[in-house]
């Protein structure tokens, strides 16, 4: 008996938003790799440089917002219904969030292929933030709405299971699971409400030409609001693997509930109140509320630093119960022949790398020398695209036995799958970092200047950019190796007469942690509090001279 | 099917079967470990931390002159 034995109506929907999930990563990592190859001249005859911007928004929706919403949506049903021993409440409710994203998805996803068919009058290379004044097809606002309405629609589902379950366990802790779940998207709902208001309040009527003319600092704010959060809305699932299963994949068990629990209290907390590190470089937004954005963001980097060590020693923990000794050498004795457990590990290393480049891009000084090049992708992929995009294809792995009752199939391409996305990563994202230190901007499918040429602070850019398409490449092919795992497993794969989808208990579990952790209207009030401390007096700065002044006309994309 | 092991009041209960069924899984308590592998890696990792971070900005930045862009 695994999971599709006992919650049938609970992997439905966790099988669809898979389902979604990995169309949407199969088709947003090929954009991805026709990018790096028309970046870096390595190969144009693919799209042309105006079609690169259609494929760089589809990379980014696809992916971002589409792989990882759907992929969060299905490993938090799983989550809640395994903790809480409970279906859906409603399955007609749960079907309806599932929907109202797949049909947003289809929509937006429309309007931005439709940049790719001439003629048809219908476009959205607007890129993944949608900077106003460009200006996309009514459409793909339409579609984005939808996808974060959905979203809260599925918080809504999680949180009727939870109030059912605790009718029954009035005294209990809330399963850790159920914590993380439930903080993760009380950070969300909180948070999208920024990106919410600037696309139906301001980017729908504006794309049907009901308004002329935008402001584009309030729109841009409006989504930094948001846009900062949605990082941790990615990072927290990852977390969610990482505390909850990561270690029992180590062989061992989770170092401490308490700290767990503590870490999502401070992500609900902070997460959403340092949104103004994304705009250093925009005018109009006073210094100090810069300033407030460097200190608030440094401190957010307190929880990610207890989870670097919570995880590593519920690593460690595993290590030494697998025979494990040496300061180092512990490290040796973990699983590294399990794709599940390498994946999240290799995820976890990249993740410490990212880190670092964090920093760096949350320093308001040494911002300005990577602001707006290269550097940032070759951040952002070390972060959401491998430390959250990994560790959800390497927990597919162990998952997609509980999902079907099948063994996992061609294992020896589930082992190669994480480590060949290591390489690939390890190679672009150090190509691009180093990229950006030479000045070669994001962003541009013609990144070269006339007259121009960059000098790299060491090394050579022929050799940079050697590294982007090689790695690109490696990356694509490990894409694939993930999808054909998943088909052939799903379709081919042998019944599996025993499924292990057991989680031990935390060494240090609940009966050690304080109650106040599980207060949810105490922090969700702190946090509505933080939030309106550090975004009421900007916003009415903004506002100060009307909604859309100072107004431009849009730029249809 | 498991429950989740922080609504367990038994730490015991659902172990048997961490590391796939490996009986040592469940051998080290918390009193048992003790993780200084851990204090050395993030040891290592902090101390990266700070070099890397000064040469960014000892040698990238501080060690640019200005942009002056007329």
């Amino acid at each position: 008996m695994t999971f599709v034995d006992t919650y049938p109506k609970a992997t439905r929907i966790v099988k669809a938003t898979f389902i979604v999930a990995f169309v949407a990563l199969g088709l947003g990592g090929l954009f991805g790799f026709i990018q790096a190859l028309h970046r870096t001249d390595t190969f144009r005859g693919i799209i042309d440089s105006t079609q690169y911007y259609d494929l760089l928004t589809g990379h980014g929706v696809l992916l971002a917002l589409v792989f990882t919403t759907f992929f969060i949506a299905g490993l938090y049903q799983w989550g809640i219904s395994r903790s809480l021993d409970r279906e859906p409440e409603d399955l007609r409710f749960s079907w309806g969030w599932f929907w109202t994203m797949t049909v947003g998805t289809i929509l937006a996803s429309i309007a931005i292929l439709g940049g790719l068919v001439p003629g048809d009058g219908i476009s959205a290379a607007v890129l993944f933030t949608f900077y106003p004044p460009l200006q996309a097809h009514p459409l793909f606002y339409i579609g984005a709405a939808l996808l974060v309405v959905g979203s809260w629609g599925a918080t809504l589902d999680w949180f009727f299971s939870f109030w059912k379950w605790r009718e029954d366990h009035p005294d209990d802790h809330i399963p850790l699971q159920v914590h993380m779940v439930l903080f993760t998207m009380l950070m969300w709902v909180l948070a999208s409400l920024g990106i919410a208001i600037e696309v139906v309040a301001l980017l729908i009527p504006w794309s049907l030409g009901l308004i002329t003319n935008i402001d584009p600092l309030l729109p841009r704010t409006l989504f930094w609001y948001t846009g900062h959060a949605i990082v941790y809305f990615w990072l927290l699932p990852a977390y969610f693997v990482w505390y909850t299963i990561l270690p029992k994949l180590s062989g061992g068990r989770l170092f401490s509930d308490s700290l767990a629990r503590i870490v999502f209290v401070i992500f609900l907390l902070m997460s959403t109140p340092i949104g103004f590190h994304h705009q250093y470089l925009d005018p109009g937004i006073g210094m100090g509320y810069k300033l407030w954005a460097v200190v608030a963001t440094l401190l957010i980097l307190l929880p990610s630093l207890m989870t670097a060590f919570t995880v590593v020693a519920s690593m460690e923990h595993g290590a030494r119960q697998r025979g494990g000794s040496g300061y180092f050498a512990w490290m040796g004795a973990l699983p590294w022949g399990q794709p599940a457990f390498a994946g999240c590990a290799l995820a976890g290393i990249m993740f410490a790398a990212g880190g670092f480049s964090g920093m760096i891009n949350a320093s308001l000084n040494i911002d300005t020398l990577v602001h707006n090049t290269i550097w940032i992708p070759g951040h952002f992929h070390l972060t959401v695209g491998t430390a959250v995009a990994l560790t959800f294809m390497a927990i597919t792995f162990w998952l997609l036995p509980q999902l079907t009752g099948r063994k996992l199939k061609f294992p020896k391409m589930a082992l190669a799958q994480p480590y060949s996305w290591f390489i690939g990563m390890v190679l672009m994202s150090n190509g691009m970092h180093r990229a950006g230190l030479a000045g070669i901007p994001r962003r541009t499918a013609e990144p070269g200047y006339s007259g121009f040429s960059f000098e790299a602070p060491f090394g050579s850019i022929m050799e940079m950019k050697i590294q982007i398409a090689l790695g690109g490449t490696i990356l694509f092919v490990s894409l694939l190796l993930f999808l054909i795992v998943v088909v052939g497993t799903w379709w081919a794969g042998a019944p599996a007469e025993t499924v292990d989808d057991a989680i031990p208990p935390a060494l240090s579990g609940p009966e050690h942690t304080p109650k106040i952790l599980d207060n949810i209207k105490l922090w969700l009030g702190i946090a509505v509090v933080l939030v309106i401390l550090a975004y009421t007096l900007p916003l009415a700065d903004m506002l100060a001279d009307g909604i859309f002044q100072p107004g431009v006309p849009p730029s249809p994309m | 099917m498991s429950t989740d092991p922080s609504a367990s009041s038994d730490p015991a209960a659902s172990s048997s079967e961490a590391a796939g069924g490996d009986e040592a899984a469940h051998t080290r308590s918390i009193d048992d470990f003790d993780p200084y592998g851990t204090l050395a890696v993030t040891g290592l990792y902090f101390v990266l931390l700070l070099v890397l971070y000064a040469l960014m900005y000892f040698v990238e930045f501080a060690g640019r002159g200005a942009s002056i862009i007329e």
